[in-house]
Parts: structure tokens; sequence; C-alpha cells
């Protein structure tokens, strides 16, 4: 592996962090779900299951083969049994994940339903076998030679169930499952039906009870967890007034963990809270999700609209967004007061790039005008400098204002070629005949990508559709300055990575030198310190190429054990929406990956030499 | 506002230029705006036909802490920026510091042109500059001249885009 190639994987390994598995690729299909494993246990309960599906699907295709090749006679009846009974055990324990809020259960549940049913296509062909009937009729007398001593278990299991020992009650009616399971459907449905009832009647006392312990336990998990990670307000607003005192009175904040700072590192702190707050609503939106599914069932969502009042996850990041617009002319006035004439200009420095760096992560005017209108004060400190900035401003706006026209004229003949990607992806991912996709094949209303089918086989339809398409993404961000991947924002039920891209030495210095930009001299305006942050650090507003590979993930599971690094793959100041869903568990993300042919920054589109 | 509208007597001009060179005084006194001419000037870019503007602005600025300055000739008032067409920016660093300074001054410039607002920007590239002359100030015309031979332009999907000259007059205060 180059080291390109390692820099590349542990940038996705950082977008894909805190989830135990790794999703199917285009790379590798077979890859398992993951969990977001808000509730601890069920990253090894899905491990277990998936180590089932696994098996189990290896053992249906090889009895499938067998029958076809070699006919029923060949069948091992012995092992049929076993693997019907384990993959009934299998369902019962993804009923289980999917009370803990995990969508992956939806996968698991698609896939061991399909298992058990060809295995019981199998086991039928069986039957008609002479060794199949003859171990019908073995198993039928053995099963009424149990049955005294089975009744008297199930007497001990109700007994359980009505002192409210569900627990233990659910691990014996499961021993039993899975014994029967081994041999009931070697015999016909009319003759399993003494055996089964007083079975299905004592698992019926069981079994709701069951559900509503596991509901009430997981909904209090995921509500404590949303709870310990809601951002708090108050303190924040605390922890900016007394910054602005601090800075009001002596120039200079003392910043937990970071000493004495000055304004700008006062604003860098406000940012770092701002990403915190924003990564910690990007993980609420998805427990909630889950929550919310647990809670109202399968029927109830937010309705059909993206980011609306309705979601209150949108609400409360708006908010928390608001209050940090809010506090950067607090910082910065704050700061104003105290200044000497001879400190403004480099502080004004400073706060452009803390500004254009700010930006670049969400809410780009919104910083821009808070901070312009705040930087105001700190110029009328020094007239001679605030002369400067005027004159910097006019002689580099024309400049924007011809290029953003050329870049909108590029663009739009570059949009011919390469449409939105999740446009593109959401027409290659549309089911096709018998093949799966993640939408209808002709769909009437407008619907979000779903888990139609098992999520490797739905990648197996999909996956050769989308890689090779060209597309166009928005908000490319660096995940490091240092980081050969740049993360691609989330739009639609789309995201991806890109490997970082950088301009040309020559074209930089080209358009620092328009800029009047050296070491010695930095940017004088919000607009060019946010162009010149943006080439230097390898941030982009759009990029196209050509899409190299697809993984499908669950929303919910994209969202619910985000890390704050792979936040930034939703812009600051919102979440995403649950769109036109009615229940999130069965929601699919694509992530893709893009080989760029072209990127545009604020001055202009480089396309990329060869592409 | 620096710029100076059209049409005006001679007196009423020379007033309003006083004006603006005091003002231009005030502002320039450490950075600032170092001259300043009036517009009244015209522009032609000789693309096939040719595009005449009747009116050209040219300022020079300076930032003052030991930037190159700019030059910038425009076919539009620059405090208004290239909102009317055709719309005409030859733009290009200097160390001049005032406009005086410039005459005889060969300058690498960038230029950008657009005819009407619906329609394509020319410009001179990513990296490509032109070389504009600048003329000396005549003091009985009062316009300050740039002028760029043959050559072309590119349009934003980078073809070329001929043209038989481009010439700016600014008019001086």
């Amino acid at each position: 592996m180059n080291l390109k190639m390692a820099h590349y994987l542990t940038a996705c390994i950082v977008i894909a962090s805190t989830v135990v598995h790794a999703n199917p690729t285009t790379r590798d299909m077979t890859k398992p779900l993951a969990t977001h494993n808000t509730i601890p246990e069920s990253a090894a309960s899905a491990a277990a299951i998936y180590e089932i599906c696994i098996a189990a699907e290896k053992f249906v295709l090889q009895s499938e083969e067998t029958l076809a090749k070699k006919g029923p006679d060949a069948l091992q009846a012995k092992l049929l049994g076993t693997w019907k009974s384990k993959v009934n055990q299998g369902i019962r324990d993804a009923e289980i994940l999917r009370l803990m809020g995990e969508p992956a259960s939806a996968d698991m549940l698609m896939r061991l339903n399909d298992y058990t049913t060809r295995l019981n296509n199998v086991i039928v062909r069986y039957w008609g076998t002479r060794a199949g009937t003859s171990l019908g009729h073995k198993i039928q007398a053995q099963l009424q030679k149990q049955a005294k001593s089975r009744d008297r278990e199930y007497e001990k299991i109700r007994g359980m169930a009505e002192a409210k020992n569900f627990v233990e009650a659910e691990k014996a009616i499961n021993q039993i499952a899975m014994e029967l399971d081994e041999v009931i459907h070697f015999i016909g449905p009319q003759e399993r039906q003494p055996f089964l009832v007083p079975y299905t009647a004592t698992r019926g006392m069981i079994d709701p009870a069951m559900m509503q312990i596991r509901s009430a336990e997981a909904n209090q998990k995921m509500t404590q967890a949303i709870d310990a990670m809601k951002p708090d307000e108050a303190m924040l607003s605390t922890w900016v007034d007394t910054a602005a005192g601090q800075l009001r009175s002596a120039g200079k904040a003392t910043l937990e963990g970071k000493g004495e700072a000055t304004g700008p590192l006062v604003l860098e702190a406000l940012s770092e809270k701002w990403g915190a707050g924003h990564a910690a609503y990007q993980r609420i939106q998805g427990i909630r999700w889950a929550l919310k599914w647990h809670r109202d069932g399968a029927t109830v969502g937010y309705g059909d609209t993206t980011q609306s009042e309705s979601d209150p996850t949108y609400s409360e990041a708006s908010a928390w967004t608001k209050a940090v617009l809010s506090a950067i002319p607090v910082i910065i006035k704050a700061d104003a007061e105290s200044i000497q004439p001879g400190d403004v200009a480099l502080r004004h420095q400073q706060y452009l790039a803390a500004l254009a760096k700010m930006a670049s992560l969400g809410e780009s005017k919104a910083v821009m005008t808070a901070g312009n209108d705040a930087l105001q004060s700190l110029l009328a400190k020094n007239s001679v400098y605030e002369t400067s900035i005027k004159n910097y401003e006019a002689a580099t706006r024309d400049l924007f204002t011809f290029q953003s026209r050329i870049i909108k004229e590029t663009a739009a003949v570059l949009t011919q070629q390469y449409g939105p990607v999740d446009a593109v992806v959401r027409e290659a991912s549309r089911a096709v005949g018998t093949n799966p996709g993640l939408y209808p094949e002709n769909p009437t209303v407008p619907v979000s990508a779903t888990l139609n089918a098992p999520a490797h086989l739905t990648l197996a339809s999909i996956g050769p559709r989308i890689v090779g398409k060209k597309a166009q993404v928005t908000g490319v961000l660096r995940i490091s300055p240092t980081s050969q991947t740049s993360a691609v924002e989330f739009v639609g039920r789309t995201y991806g990575t890109i490997p970082a891209i950088t301009l040309p030495e020559s074209q930089i210095r080209q358009l620092k030198e328009d800029l009047l930009v050296d070491d010695a001299h930095p940017p004088l305006t919000f607009a060019a310190a946010k162009a010149i942050q943006s080439v230097t650090l390898g941030n982009y507003s759009a990029a196209g190429g050509t899409l190299a590979g697809a993984q499908i993930e669950m929303m919910i599971t994209r969202f619910a054990p985000m890390s704050p690094a792979a936040s930034i793959i939703v812009p600051r100041g919102g979440v995403i929406g649950a769109g036109t869903s009615n229940s999130m568990m069965n929601q699919v993300a694509v992530r893709i990956d893009l080989d760029p042919a072209w990127i545009q920054h604020d001055l202009g589109i480089y396309r990329i030499p060869g592409k | 506002m620096l710029a100076m509208a059209c049409g005006c007597s001679k007196e009423k001009m020379d007033e309003m230029v006083n004006t603006v060179k005091e003002q231009a005084k005030t502002i320039s006194e450490s950075a600032a705006v170092v001259d300043v001419l009036p517009a009244t000037g015209r522009a032609e870019v000789k693309l096939s036909p040719p595009v005449a503007m009747t009116v050209a602005y040219v300022r020079l600025y300076s930032v003052g802490d030991g930037r190159p300055g700019v030059v910038q000739f425009t076919s539009y008032d620059p405090d208004k920026g290239p909102n009317t067409f055709p719309a005409l920016l030859v733009r290009a660093m200097t160390s001049a510091t005032s406009l005086d300074g410039l005459a005889g001054q060969t300058l690498n410039a960038k230029v950008f042109f657009q005819a009407q607002s619906s329609g394509p920007v020319l410009s001179t590239g990513e990296s490509g500059v032109l070389q504009a002359t600048v003329s000396p100030l005549d003091p009985n015309v009062k316009t300050i001249n740039a002028s760029i031979a043959a050559g072309s332009l590119v349009d934003s999907s980078g073809k070329a885009v001929p043209f038989g000259g481009i010439t700016v007059e600014g008019v001086q205060p």
C-alpha cells in the first residue's frame, strides 16, 4: 500500500469512525452493515447475527445446489434442521436488535427471512423422499413421546411469566423453540399443530411483555444518550460573557486548557464550541430517528419536509448556531474597546483568517455579516488602516465580480456533463426489473433512498450502475490541512469523499498576486481571506469527476454515532431532515468516492490535467 | 462619491474636479486613492465588429503597507462595479504612486470584457496577461491612455477570441 492510499484509508476511517462494521462497498460488497451502538450490547449482538447470516447463506446456497445437481436424496436432513433452527433464532435476535434502534436489523431480517423460506423449500423437497417420509414419522413419534414432559416445561414457563420473570421465561421458551425448529419442519403442517399450539400460547405470554421491557429500556438509554450530549446554551452564553468581559478590560481572555488568548483565538475557541454542538446535534438527530421509530412504530415520521420547523433537532441546532453567530460581534466588539490603534491591523487580519475558517464550515454569509459589522468597531480605532482596507476592497472587488461571472458560465456548461451527485446516484439506484434498488423503478411520488432488499444484494445491483458515472459535488472540505482526503457534504441521501486536490503552486501564486497577498501581506477583506484560505487549504465550493466507488449505509447509523471529525459532512447550522420517509429505520445513505476532474474555488474553476 | 457625472459645463466640471482633488488629498494622506480622474473618457475593444464605450474611468489604488498599487481602467463607474454594459476592466499591478508616475509604463494587465449583461465574459484567462502601454498624460486633452495591441482573449471555455486592439482613455482631473 502506498502512502497516499494509507492516508486515504485513514481518512475514510475518520469518516466511518465509531462504527463496528464497515458497511458494504463496491470494493467489498459482502461487508455487513454497521451498528451505531447507542445501546452498547447491540454491536456484539449484530456481529453474532451477521455471522449466522453469512454461514446460513452459504449453507442455503450449498443445499440448493445439492438439490439441483444431485436431487433431494443427497440433502443432509440433520443440517437442514440445525440451520432452520439457527436462522429462526437469528430472526428473534434481529427483532431484539430492532428494538435497540439498530437499522442493520432490517437488513438481517430480510436476509434471514429469505433463508428460512428457501430452507423450507428445500425441506419440502426432502419430504418427498423415502428417507424424508421415514424421518417425518420418526420425529412425529418422538414429539408425541416428549409431549407430557414438554407440557410440564410449558407449565413451568407460564408460571415464570405469571411471576413476571419474563427474562428467564424467554430463555426457556427459546430453548424449546430451537429444539422444535430442528425437527418440526420435517412433519406436515397439520401434524405439527398439536406441538405448536402449546408453544405459541406460552410464547404469547412472554413476547409482548419482553417487547415492552426492551422498548422501555432502549427508550431510556437513547433518551439518556441524547440528554448527555445536548449542547448547553446557557453555558455557552456564560462562556461568551466571561471571555468578552476579559477582552474588554484586559485585551485577553483566559480560556480553559488554552491559557491567555487574544480575541481571534477566542473566536477560534467559539468555533470549536460551535463544531462540538453541531456534531452533537447530528448524533442527536440520528438517535431521535431511532427513538421516534421506537416510540411511534414504523408509521409515524416527521413528515415530508426537509429541515422544517417540525423537526425538533433542526430547531435546536438552528438555535445553537444563532447563539454562536450572535457571540461573534460580542467578542469582536469587546476586544475593540481595549485595543490600541497600533494593534488594529494585525488583529483585524487575524480576525479575518478566523472568520474565513468559520465560514468555510457553514453559514458563510451569516458569519461574514456578523464578523464584518463587528470589525467596523475595530477599524474605527485606526482611520489610516481603515482607509487602506477600503482601498484594498475597491482594488479587488471587480476582480471577484468578473471571476464569479466566468465561474457561473463555466459551471453552467459543466453541469450539462456533470449532474448533481444525489440526482445521478438516485437515477442509478432505481430498481430495474428483479434487480433491487433504493428507489422504485417508476416512482409516482417522491421517495427517499430505502433498503428494499438486503444491503449486499442492493449494492451488487446498483454499485456497477453508480461507478463510472460523471457527477458534481458541493461543499468539499479537506478533513485536515495535511489529509490526503476531502469530505463531500451531505445532500439529499448522498455524501462522500474525494482525494485532496491542491492547485499548482504557480496558480496559487497568481491568485495571491491578484489579491495583493504574500507572506508579509495577508488578505484584507473577508472575500479575499476566504478565497486564499480555500486554495491554500484545499476547500472548494464544488468539484466534478467520475464516481469511483459507492457504499451503502443506514441513515440512522450514519448519524447516531458520528464523530466530531466526520460531522463536517453536514454544513454547520443545520441537520439532515427525514425527507419523505415515515420510518428512518430502513432509510439509506449512499457514500460515494469521486475521482475529480475539476474543482471550483472562489476565483475560478481548475481543470485537473489529464482528466 | 469620487466619480464624476458627464455632461457638465467646463466651470462646473473644474469645480467638481477640485472638490474631488481635495477629497482625494484628504483620503490619501497615508494611503488611499492617490489620484482620481473624472470619467468622460472612452474605450474601444476592436472585436469584429468593434465595441465602443463612451465613458471610461481610471483609478490607482494604493493600500499603503508595501503592497503594489493597482491601476484599473474601467468603462463603468468604479464605485458601482461592472454593472453597466459593455463592461471593460483593464487591471494591472504597478509600483507607481500616482497616475503621473504611470505615464510611459508598460503594464502586465489582466483584461475582462463583457459586452452584454447576459453575454459571455472574455478575459485574459487564469494566468494570462496582456501588455498595456500607458501614454504620457496630455495636459491639454486631460486624458491618460492605455492601449493594448492586437491579441486574443479567451471565453469561459478557454477558446481564444482574437481582437485588433484595446484602447482606454481616462480623463485627467
